[in-house]
């Protein structure tokens, strides 16, 4: 087993045993969900909670994680699910979590759900865990940067301190674009 | 094996000027034209401070250095920092790293601000001492958080924090690093890995990793049984030996066939395994990656003062030390006056120190843009689809009449027109002469192609005689690439020794040289006007080439007896064509730098 495999092996057993303590787990991070996907032991789906008091509170995200082959020493590639179905709404309701597929936010990509944050690209460093890079991002939605937009929209509104704007349209697009279904990744 | 002895003087009139500290001391700042003439070679960027014709040429100085001299300033600076702060070299380094080597700003921030905050701004713990014995072995419960291997393991972490990481991971995590300033891998730890810390991984890691080799030796020599005759060791050894010369052939054809178009393509003037190890030694042992990196950052930094060689691998700098000239005080403007700042580096490698590219005297910096765009550019392609193509009056798509008479049918849109007046053809009531020869438009159609097709003419005649030198040159790089062997070969021969022998490669040199000289002066005259001065310097030119071919010629002796026997003939006319080379050098460059030729409109 290479050390890529173990390290990821490691993640996933300490990632288990704080979910199976749920409720502290969400409260405390945000991290809803994080787990390999089927297919593959390089492919994760993680599930974040928008931190409170901020208008992405009570809603979930679906995140795509790719690792690389010699991860740690690089970054994951994380990011936000993002579909572009119009009839989200109507689709039909299979669980009890709400969850958004669409982020608006000032760092993160609108159409492609990438995400700017530099602990993923250069101050990346290998004592991180994709855990703690979930952990991150969640931070990331409470405390945008409109400095180095990816989302032009959403950093000038920032810029200009329209907070009502900002916080009505996060409303906006997360009920329009959101759909109850249950949790399993 | 150096050849610029010939074609630099190494003038000592300027050495011992300054002390060493001076010059170590103004390195960073700009004015250090004329202070930083070290106890060594100066070089310049032409040969003779006159030329035959009386202009005196302002000429560049600079300094061909390695890493490694690089890398001993930027440790004296460093130690001389130290004598003021009194912090060890290891800090000093961090702080200078941080500092972008800007030791006043440094130094005034170091008095003026809180030392410990600054440290910690900096990434140094509260002491300076760096601890003994960072590598240990670990408790067997420990578990990298890296790697997640379990212990005991010997790990490695930094003196003032406690973030263990087991040997393998901090040794690949350094490794990836770009910048020669790591951080501690912990997220919340601003520590950087200083050099004193670093050398104990690295010794620790060159240890093991010799250690290994060892054991590996060991179980090889186990595995031969009984002593080994004389030839069955010969045999062993000669093996591998072709094998990896086999290899390297194969790989400079596969690179040449990569580099086919490439109108640069330096040609190896030094034995490309010597170079390889020196690299593998230098990625092998971390400390001098470490410092390696450092210079490099710095000269990145200082890129006016330092240039990379850009030949492939080759990790020669370029100093810049100034002018020797009242008029010509950078780079810029010793170009715009069209001079052109050819240096060489220690490898042998000669290019521009402007535009980075190879050696492109005569021809200007921006008579060899030009000419790459032109070459490339489709400009002179769509030159060719006027020349021989109109376009159909209808569609314009271009067409080519390939025979068959003036009844053309457009193949896109089938317009039916008159190729000579390019009228619609039922004008011309099925009679098959062209009864509106005389029309205006169709005049005019005719003299646009008349000049394209002169121009075509031109560019065609100017890129054949580049064509060939470039072809020539790169079968001459293709035969050098042999001549080690060959000059082995002479010498075992005739039984003379190495000096004797180095005529052969010394010929080749300056005929490559020529050739490429002779390259670019063709490039160069595409773009003149044609005066009498031109005429000249077109004499001046086919005396070069005739030089070129004389010594080629010789070349094409096989048998070694014979070669050496020619060995008179080999440098009279070597000689003959160097300076031969110089006066054609000489020329160009009065005819431009002063102004004698003018340029068409071709050069923007």
């Amino acid at each position: 087993m290479s050390s890529t495999e173990k390290r990821l092996l490691k993640e996933y057993r300490a990632v288990q045993k704080e979910l199976a303590d749920a409720d502290a787990s969400i409260k405390s991070t945000g991290v809803v969900a994080l787990q390999p996907s089927e297919e593959s032991m390089f492919k994760w789906n993680a599930v974040i909670k928008g931190p409170d008091q901020t208008p992405f509170a009570d809603t979930l995200w679906r995140l795509e994680i790719q690792v690389p082959t010699n991860y740690p020493l690089e970054p994951p590639g994380i990011k936000f699910v993002v579909l572009n179905d119009t009839k989200l709404r109507t689709s039909k309701v299979s669980g009890d979590s709400k969850i958004c597929y669409k982020m608006p936010h000032p760092n993160i990509n609108f159409k492609t759900g990438e995400i700017c944050l530099d602990i993923l690209q250069k101050k990346w460093s290998p004592a991180w865990t994709l855990q703690s890079a979930l952990v991150a991002i969640v931070v990331l939605l409470a405390n945008p940067e409109p400095l180095s937009p990816l989302n032009i929209d959403m950093a000038n509104l920032l810029k200009c301190n329209d907070t009502t704007a900002y916080n009505q349209l996060v409303r906006y697009y997360t009920e329009k674009y959101s759909r109850y279904e249950s949790l399993d990744v | 094996m150096s050849d610029y002895e010939f074609e630099y003087e190494t003038e000592d009139e300027y050495s011992n000027l300054e002390s060493e500290a001076d010059s170590l001391d103004d390195l960073d700042s700009e004015d250090e034209i004329g202070d930083v003439l070290r106890a060594d070679s100066v070089h310049y960027s032409f040969k003779n401070k006159q030329t035959a014709g009386g202009l005196c040429t302002h000429r560049m100085r600079y300094k061909p250095v390695e890493a490694d001299e690089i890398e001993a300033q930027l440790k004296a600076r460093v130690a001389n920092v130290d004598t003021i702060l009194q912090l060890g070299a290891d800090d000093c380094t961090v702080l200078l790293l941080k500092y972008g080597w800007n030791d006043q700003k440094l130094l005034e921030d170091y008095t003026t601000q809180e030392p410990e905050s600054l440290r910690r701004e900096c990434g140094l713990g509260p002491e300076s001492r760096v601890r003994a014995r960072l590598v240990r072995e670990s408790e067997p419960q420990f578990l990298c958080q890296i790697c997640c291997s379990d212990g005991p393991l010997y790990t490695f972490q930094l003196s003032w924090c406690d973030h263990r990481y087991c040997v393998d991971c901090y040794v690949r995590y350094i490794r990836g690093g770009q910048s020669a300033l790591v951080k501690c891998p912990d997220t919340s730890c601003a520590l950087y890995v200083r050099p004193g810390e670093l050398e104990q991984l690295s010794t620790f890691e060159e240890q093991r990793v010799r250690q290994q080799e060892e054991h590996e030796n060991q179980l090889r020599k186990q595995s031969v049984s009984g002593p080994l005759t004389s030839e069955e060791i010969m045999a062993k050894y000669q093996k591998p030996l072709v094998d990896s010369s086999d290899e390297e052939l194969d790989e400079d054809q596969e690179s040449d066939e990569s580099a086919e178009d490439a109108l640069f393509n330096f040609h190896e003037r030094h034995i490309k395994q010597q170079r390889l190890e020196k690299q593998n030694q230098r990625n092998k042992i971390l400390l001098r990656r470490y410092w390696y990196t450092v210079v490099v950052q710095y000269t990145k930094k200082h890129f006016k003062t330092f240039k990379n060689c850009p030949a492939i691998d080759c990790e020669c700098f370029i100093e810049y030390l100034g002018f020797d000239s009242d008029v010509i005080t950078s780079v810029e403007e010793y170009v715009a006056h069209k001079y052109i700042p050819i240096v060489q580096c220690s490898n042998g490698h000669r290019f521009c120190y402007a535009c980075l590219s190879e050696d492109h005297a005569p021809a200007t910096c921006t008579v060899v843009q030009t000419w790459i765009k032109t070459c490339a550019d489709e400009t002179e392609t769509s030159h060719w689809i006027t020349a021989n193509t109109k376009d159909c009056p209808k569609c314009s798509s271009p067409i080519e009449k390939n025979g068959g008479c003036n009844h053309m049918t457009c193949g896109e849109c089938h317009y039916q027109f008159c190729w000579i007046c390019l009228g619609d053809w039922s004008r011309h009531k099925n009679n098959y002469v062209c009864t509106s020869f005389n029309d205006e438009e169709s005049k005019k159609e005719r003299e646009k192609q008349e000049t394209s097709r002169v121009s075509l003419k031109r560019y065609l005649f100017y890129f054949d005689l580049f064509e060939i030198h470039r072809v020539s040159l790169k079968k001459d790089t293709e035969f050098l690439a042999k001549l080690e062997h060959r000059v082995q070969e002479i010498q075992q021969r005739a039984k003379v020794s190495w000096i004797e022998a180095h005529f052969y490669r010394e010929s080749i040199d300056i005929l490559l040289r020529c050739r490429i000289t002779l390259m670019w002066s063709y490039a160069l005259m595409f773009y003149f006007k044609s005066s009498a001065e031109k005429g000249f310097l077109e004499r001046t030119q086919s005396n070069l080439s005739n030089h070129v071919e004389a010594l080629s010629k010789l070349f094409e002796i096989t048998p070694t007896e014979k070669v050496i026997k020619e060995k008179e003939a080999f440098l009279t006319k070597s000689n003959a064509l160097k300076s031969c080379h110089e006066k054609c050098i000489e020329k160009f460059m009065e005819s431009l730098v002063l102004g004698r030729i003018s340029f068409t409109s071709e050069l923007k």
